[in-house]
C-alpha cells in the first residue's frame, strides 16, 4: 500500500466526516423548525411535514456530494494506476 | 468489494455493449408499456378504482405544474409525468432481487438530466423564439451572464450527481450491510432508501419544472416564484 | 471516473421512448376522458342550467296567466256590479216614476170622479128644485102667479138704464116678444100691456108667445134686449151658482 493510497483513504474518510456534519446540523434545524411549525398549527401538519422531507432530501443531497466524492476517491482514483 | 460505479456488459449487439442498466431498462419499459396499454383500453368515463386513482395521479401533476410554472399544464405534463414515473419505478426496482436500479448508474442520470436540458432550451425557445430565449441569460443585467450560463450546466450537472448519489449511495450502503449481517438488517435501510427513492422522483420532477417554467414564464413571474420559494 | 457513453445515449432513447409510449397510452387516453367527463359535468350542468331557466318561464307564465285571470274576473265582477247598480237605480226611478203616475192618475181619477159625482148631484138638484117648483106652482091658480111676475118685470123695466128703455121703447120697426110659460087670458094681455106702457112710457108693439119651459114667470125679449122674470131663469142662476160653491171647494 503505497502513500497515495493511504492518503485516499484517509481523504474520503475526511470527506464523509465533515461533509456529514453540516447537513446533521441543518436537518436538526429544520426538523426543530418543523416540530415547533406543526405545534402551532397542527392542521398544516401534512403540509409541513411533505415540505419537510423534500427539504431534508435537499439538504442531504450535500452529504451526498461529499459521499460521492469519497466513492470517487476510493473507486475512481486517477492517479492510481 | 466491487466498486457500485462500474457496470457489467450484458451481450454486445454488433459494436453496441448492451450493460445491465439497459436491459433492466428495456423491462422497465416494456413493463410500463403494458399496464399503460391494459388500463387506457379499460378507460370508462365511469372511473374504476384503478382509474380513479391514475386520474388523481394526473390531476396532481396538473396542479403541481400550474402552482410552480404558472403555465397551462397541458403542453408540459407528458414529459415530466414520464420523467417522475420512470424515476420512481427505477428506484423501486431495486425490491426485485438482483436487479440494481438503472438510476443507480450515472449514464441513466445523465440521460435524464441530458432530457431535461433539452426540453429547457427547446420549451424556452417555443414560448420566446430564438433571441427571446437568449436574451433570458442576460438577465437581471448583462453581467451575469457567464454566471448564468454556467448555472445552466451546473444545475444539471447538480441533478445528475444528486439522483445518482442518492440511489447510488443506498444502494451501496445495502450492499455493505448486507455483507456484514445478511438477515432482517437490511430492511429499515430499504425502507428509507424506498422513501429516498420516492423523494428524489419528485424533487428531480420539481427541479425540472422550475428549470422549465423559468425559461417559458416570463421574469418577473419568475422572481415571484422565487420569492415565493424563500 | 468511467461513462459509458453508449448506456448514456442507449438511456437517452430508452426514456424518449418510454415518454413517447406514456403520452401516447396514458397521459393523452386519462387527459381526454377527464376533459371528456368536464365536458359532461359542463353539458349536464347546463342542461339543468336550461331546464330551470325554462321551469322558470313556465311559472312566470302561468303566474301572469293567473294574474290575468284574475283580473278579468275582477274587471267581470265589477263590471256586473255596475250593471246591477245602474239596472237597481233605474228599476228604482222606474218604479218611482210608475209609483208617481199611477199617484196623480188615481188622485186625477178620483177628482174627476169626485167632479163627475158633484156636477151629477147638482143636475140631480136642479132638476129637483124644478121639479119642486113645478109641483108648487101647480097648486097656485096661474094669474096669482102671473100678476106677481108682470109686476116684478115692471120694476126690472123701470130698473134699466134710460137708454136701454129708449131703445125698448124706440124699437118700433120690430115687435117686443112677451113670453110666458102658459097662455094668456085676453085680460092678462092687456093688464101686460098696459102694465109695459106704463113702465116704458111709451106704446111698442107687443107679440105674446107661450114657452112652456119657463115654468112660470115672464120673459120680454127684443132685439138688443132680455128680461127675465121667470123661474127657469133662477133655476138657472140658483144652479150656477151651486157650480160656483162646487168648484171654488
Amino acid at each position: 500500500m503505497n502513500l497515495i493510497e493511504i492518503i485516499s483513504i484517509f481523504a474520503a474518510a475526511m470527506a464523509v466526516s465533515i461533509g456529514a456534519v453540516g447537513p446533521a446540523l441543518a436537518e436538526g434545524r429544520a426538523v426543530a423548525a418543523a416540530m415547533d411549525a406543526i405545534a402551532r398549527q397542527p392542521e398544516a401538519a401534512g403540509t409541513i411535514s411533505r415540505t419537510l422531507f423534500v427539504g431534508l432530501a435537499m439538504i442531504e443531497t450535500t452529504a451526498i456530494y461529499c459521499l460521492v466524492i469519497a466513492l470517487l476517491v476510493l473507486f475512481a482514483n486517477p492517479f492510481i494506476h | 468489494m466491487e466498486s457500485p460505479l462500474v457496470t457489467n456488459v450484458l451481450f454486445s449487439i454488433g459494436p453496441v455493449p448492451i450493460t445491465e442498466t439497459v436491459a433492466a431498462t428495456w423491462c422497465m419499459i416494456a413493463a410500463l408499456a403494458l399496464a399503460a396499454i391494459l388500463t387506457s383500453r379499460a378507460l370508462k368515463l365511469a372511473p374504476s378504482r384503478t382509474q380513479a386513482v391514475l386520474e388523481a395521479f394526473v390531476g396532481a401533476l396538473d396542479d403541481q405544474i400550474r402552482d410552480t410554472m404558472r403555465v397551462a399544464p397541458a403542453p408540459y405534463a407528458p414529459l415530466l409525468g414520464t420523467i417522475f414515473i420512470f424515476i420512481f419505478v427505477a428506484n423501486w426496482s431495486s425490491l426485485i432481487p438482483g436487479v440494481d436500479p438503472p438510476t443507480a448508474h450515472i449514464e441513466t442520470d445523465a440521460a435524464l438530466a441530458l432530457i431535461v436540458f433539452l426540453a429547457v432550451i427547446h420549451f424556452g425557445v417555443r414560448a420566446r423564439g430564438i433571441g427571446g430565449y437568449l436574451k433570458t441569460f442576460a438577465e437581471p443585467s448583462f453581467v451575469m451572464i457567464p454566471l448564468n450560463i454556467i448555472e445552466t450546466f451546473t444545475r444539471i450537472f447538480s441533478l445528475i450527481v444528486r439522483l445518482f448519489g442518492n440511489v447510488m449511495s443506498g444502494v451501496f450502503i445495502i450492499g455493505i450491510v448486507l455483507s456484514l449481517a445478511g438477515l432482517l438488517v437490511p430492511i429499515p435501510l430499504m425502507a428509507l432508501e424506498l422513501l429516498t427513492g420516492a423523494v428524489q422522483a419528485y424533487i428531480f420532477t420539481v427541479l425540472a419544472m422550475v428549470f422549465i417554467g423559468g425559461a417559458v414564464s416570463d421574469g418577473r413571474s419568475a422572481d415571484r416564484q422565487k420569492e415565493k420559494k424563500s | 471516473m468511467h461513462i459509458d457513453w453508449w448506456t448514456l445515449a442507449l438511456q437517452t432513447v430508452n426514456v424518449l421512448v418510454l415518454l413517447w409510449i406514456l403520452s401516447r397510452f396514458f397521459f393523452r387516453p386519462v387527459m381526454d376522458i377527464v376533459a371528456k367527463r368536464q365536458a359532461e359535468a359542463n353539458k349536464l350542468l347546463s342542461d339543468a342550467a336550461a331546464t330551470r331557466d325554462q321551469a322558470t318561464a313556465a311559472r312566470a307564465a302561468a303566474e301572469k296567466a293567473i294574474a290575468d285571470v284574475t283580473a278579468d274576473r275582477d274587471r267581470a265582477i265589477a263590471e256586473a256590479h255596475r250593471a246591477a247598480e245602474t239596472e237597481k237605480t233605474e228599476m228604482l226611478a222606474q218604479s218611482s216614476r210608475e209609483v208617481a203616475r199611477l199617484h196623480s192618475e188615481a188622485s186625477a181619477a178620483i177628482a174627476r170622479d169626485r167632479a163627475t159625482s158633484a156636477k151629477a148631484v147638482v143636475a140631480h138638484a136642479r132638476e129637483l128644485s124644478v121639479d119642486i117648483a113645478r109641483r108648487l106652482l101647480g097648486r097656485l091658480p096661474p094669474t096669482v102667479s102671473f100678476v106677481a111676475f108682470l109686476d116684478g118685470l115692471c120694476r126690472e123695466v123701470k130698473a134699466l138704464s134710460a137708454e136701454s128703455r129708449a131703445d125698448l121703447a124706440a124699437d118700433a120697426g120690430d115687435a117686443i116678444e112677451i113670453v110666458t110659460a102658459a097662455p094668456l087670458s085676453a085680460e092678462d094681455t092687456d093688464r101686460v100691456r098696459d102694465a109695459l106702457h106704463q113702465a116704458l112710457g111709451a106704446q111698442p108693439a107687443l107679440e105674446f108667445r107661450v114657452e112652456p119651459a119657463l115654468i112660470a114667470g115672464i120673459e120680454l125679449r127684443s132685439r138688443g134686449t132680455i128680461v127675465r122674470n121667470n123661474w127657469r131663469a133662477d133655476l138657472e142662476r140658483i144652479g150656477e151658482e151651486l157650480d160656483r160653491d162646487e168648484r171654488r171647494a
